[in-house]
């Protein structure tokens, strides 16, 4: 039940940001009506309540001890909320989060039109159009190591370690675009009484929480002795989106 | 104007544009655009599935993926190029090879198919696991038993040579040797291997008659064959079981839908030159072409993922075998194979 909300939130949103995209978007530095601003999402990764290390042991929720050597993954797809409700949607734009580095965790957002926002929603992963374009570039240049060269598509998101309850390295490789196995997470964080206020001058930062955690049992709980490893699309991997989605929550905002 | 003379005038064409280009001055190629474009399609062949806007064929651009296609540089060891596994004289297959060797002699598990006419392609590999020209490259580039290299470390290479980074700036105008312009010039190389003169298209431009037999195969081709192997392409792009096996120890499509009705299923491939291909089928199996057509006469698996088609299909004789070899034959395009635009720069 709780997951096909999520669903139809995450359709709903998918189909939302494609019909609004092209009209509301396209921020328009010549448009003398509408002034912009800016604003960072900063992502704060922990585990277990404490702040996340790379190459740490920890206990997951069914016990298993996992050392974490890389996290990487897509966010894209920025939207905000007005409080009129209406969606405002970021001139796309792709960033790949490395757990390595935390200037790559610090998202910068321009060209948001001045106003207050009261919601932000976004995609972990990459929408399915940029997964049979071709070859692109920044973040999604296939040399930063998340496409799949024999069969076609992003990883979202890359997590690699060890454990002793797995057999092999753990190697979770979470991706797939194509219709019921398409492995994007779409998050919604409420503000609740909080505003994001975007001016011409400032650079507010939104901080939002997320809990490595929650990969192994946010939705659905793992047991790395029975799944270590995903290399493809498919069943496993939509079953691990799920529990991507829960791993974000809306921390405060530094206005 | 007899057919023949046609391929060579386009192909002498093509070459002189090549050359006056490569002569303009240099600030011409500082906006790389549609107006330099060279890609020319067969007047005889339906619209590109290629979108062009994105990545127009220049003659710096095409000169630059030729050179990278038969750069060893692309492997770890500098020991293997594209042009190792699909050599021009067999229609850019491997001549021979059941399935391909790479780097130190390592074996592949398929069978290296000819490369032309891609810019139609809507998906490659037997499976059709990549599903762009451009991302193509990958493939061969990170596989181990291919050229068992990174992305990172070709781009590397390419950004500390002494000769690429200008023929880069010359192709895509200044700044960075980004993964997308390497992509991009051997995606222009590849485009540009059309092949679309062979007897068979000058028989069907009116220029040209096919000798009765192959008349005669041709229409049995048209009765047996042309639901998957459809004209003018030879393909339908579509992924079908045309009666191999029964169990199958490569999933093809399946590897990549997940769905079991896809095991079994390859992508039909395009006959076109298929006399310069063997070996044939996704693992090389049939060392001939006269064994290949065989199997659909008397090699038929008949089993239920078998494509109706197939299940449908009335009897061949002895004699239909033979007259479809004769047909075949005459897909062969020689001006394609002897283009000097695609030969080894080096
Ligand atoms: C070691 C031999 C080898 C090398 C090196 C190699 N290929 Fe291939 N190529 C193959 C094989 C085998 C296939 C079929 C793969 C499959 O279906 O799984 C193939 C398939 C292809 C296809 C798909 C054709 C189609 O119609 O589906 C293209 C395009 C291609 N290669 C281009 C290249 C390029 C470009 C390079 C260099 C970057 C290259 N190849 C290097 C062996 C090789
Ligand atoms: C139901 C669709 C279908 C029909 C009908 C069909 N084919 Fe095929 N053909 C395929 C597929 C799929 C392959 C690739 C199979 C594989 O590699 O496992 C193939 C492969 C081939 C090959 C090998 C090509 C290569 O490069 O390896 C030849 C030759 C061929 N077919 C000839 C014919 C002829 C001649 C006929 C008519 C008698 C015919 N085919 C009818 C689907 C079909």
């Amino acid at each position: 039940m709780k997951f096909k909300s999520l669903l139809v939130v995450a359709v709903a949103a998918l189909a939302l940001a494609a019909c609004t995209k092209d009209e509301t978007n396209t921020p328009d530095p010549f448009n003398p009506n509408v002034s912009y601003g800016k604003f960072r999402l900063e992502l704060d990764h922990a585990f277990n309540g404490t702040a996340f290390q790379l190459n740490t042991d920890y206990t997951t929720g069914t016990g298993d001890t996992i050392s974490i050597s890389l996290l990487k993954y897509y966010v894209s797809n920025i939207q905000l909320q007005k409080a009129d409700g209406s969606w405002w949607s970021a001139t796309p734009n792709y960033y790949l989060v490395d757990a390595s580095s935390s200037a790559s965790a610090l998202l910068q957002i321009d060209s948001v039109p001045i106003a207050e926002y009261k919601a932000i929603r976004y995609m972990i992963g990459v929408d399915s159009m940029r997964n049979f374009s071709g070859a692109q570039t920044g973040a999604l240049a296939p040399s930063n190591g998340m496409f799949w060269s024999w069969n076609s598509g992003y990883i979202f998101l890359k997590l690699e370690g060890s454990s002793p309850q797995a057999g092999n390295p753990v190697e979770f490789h979470i991706g797939g675009f194509m219709g019921e196995n398409a492995a994007q997470a779409v998050i919604n964080h409420d503000f609740g009484t909080s505003r994001l206020r975007i001016t011409a001058t400032a650079n507010p930062q939104t901080h939002v929480y997320a809990a490595v955690d929650k990969f192994f049992d946010g939705a659905t709980p793992l047991s790395l002795s029975s799944l270590s490893a995903v290399h493809m699309p498919g069943a496993n991997a939509k079953l691990i989106s799920t529990n991507i989605a829960t791993m974000f929550e809306f921390d405060h905002i530094h206005n | 104007m007899v057919g023949s003379k046609k391929g060579r005038s386009l192909a002498t064409s093509l070459f002189l544009l090549f050359v006056l280009v490569a002569c303009k001055p240099d600030d011409v190629w500082q906006q790389p655009g549609k107006a330099d474009a060279i890609f020319a399609p067969p007047a005889h062949f339906p619209v590109t599935y290629y979108d062009f806007s994105r990545n127009p064929v220049t003659a710096p651009g095409f000169e630059l993926g030729r050179r990278l296609f038969y750069d060893p540089i692309l492997s770890r060891d500098s020991s293997i190029s594209c042009a190792s596994c699909h050599r021009q004289e067999f229609a850019f297959s491997d001549g021979g090879k059941a399935v391909s060797h790479g780097i130190g002699g390592r074996a592949g598990t398929r069978n290296s198919p000819g490369l032309f006419n891609l810019a139609w392609s809507r998906s490659f590999m037997w499976d059709g696991g990549v599903n762009h020209l451009e991302v193509f490259p990958l493939a061969p580039i990170t596989e181990a038993a291919e050229m068992d290299e990174t992305l990172a470390k070709v781009m590397d290479k390419l950004r500390k040579h002494p000769v690429y980074p200008g023929l880069f700036e010359a192709a895509f105008g200044p700044g960075e040797l980004t993964d997308q312009r390497f992509l991009f010039a051997l995606a222009q190389f590849q485009n540009m291997l059309v092949s679309a003169n062979s007897p068979y298209d000058r028989f069907l431009q009116g220029k040209e008659a096919l000798p009765a037999a192959a008349m005669n195969g041709l229409a049995i081709f048209r009765s047996h064959c042309s639901g998957c192997h459809s004209d003018v392409l030879f393909t339908d792009h579509s992924f079908r079981d045309n009666g191999m096996d029964s169990l199958f120890a490569d999933a093809g499509r399946g590897r990549i839908t997940q769905l079991g009705t896809d095991t079994g299923r390859f992508k039909v491939p395009s006959l076109r030159n298929v006399a310069l291909t063997a070996p044939y089928m996704h693992d090389g199996r049939f060392v001939d072409l006269s064994t290949a057509l065989e199997h659909y006469r008397t090699g038929l698996s008949h089993s239920a993922s078998m494509d109706a088609l197939l299940h449908n299909a009335p009897p061949l004789s002895a004699t239909d075998i033979i007259q479809l070899q004769v047909f075949l034959e005459q897909l062969t395009d020689h001006s394609f194979i002897n283009n000097p635009l695609y030969k080894n720069p080096f």
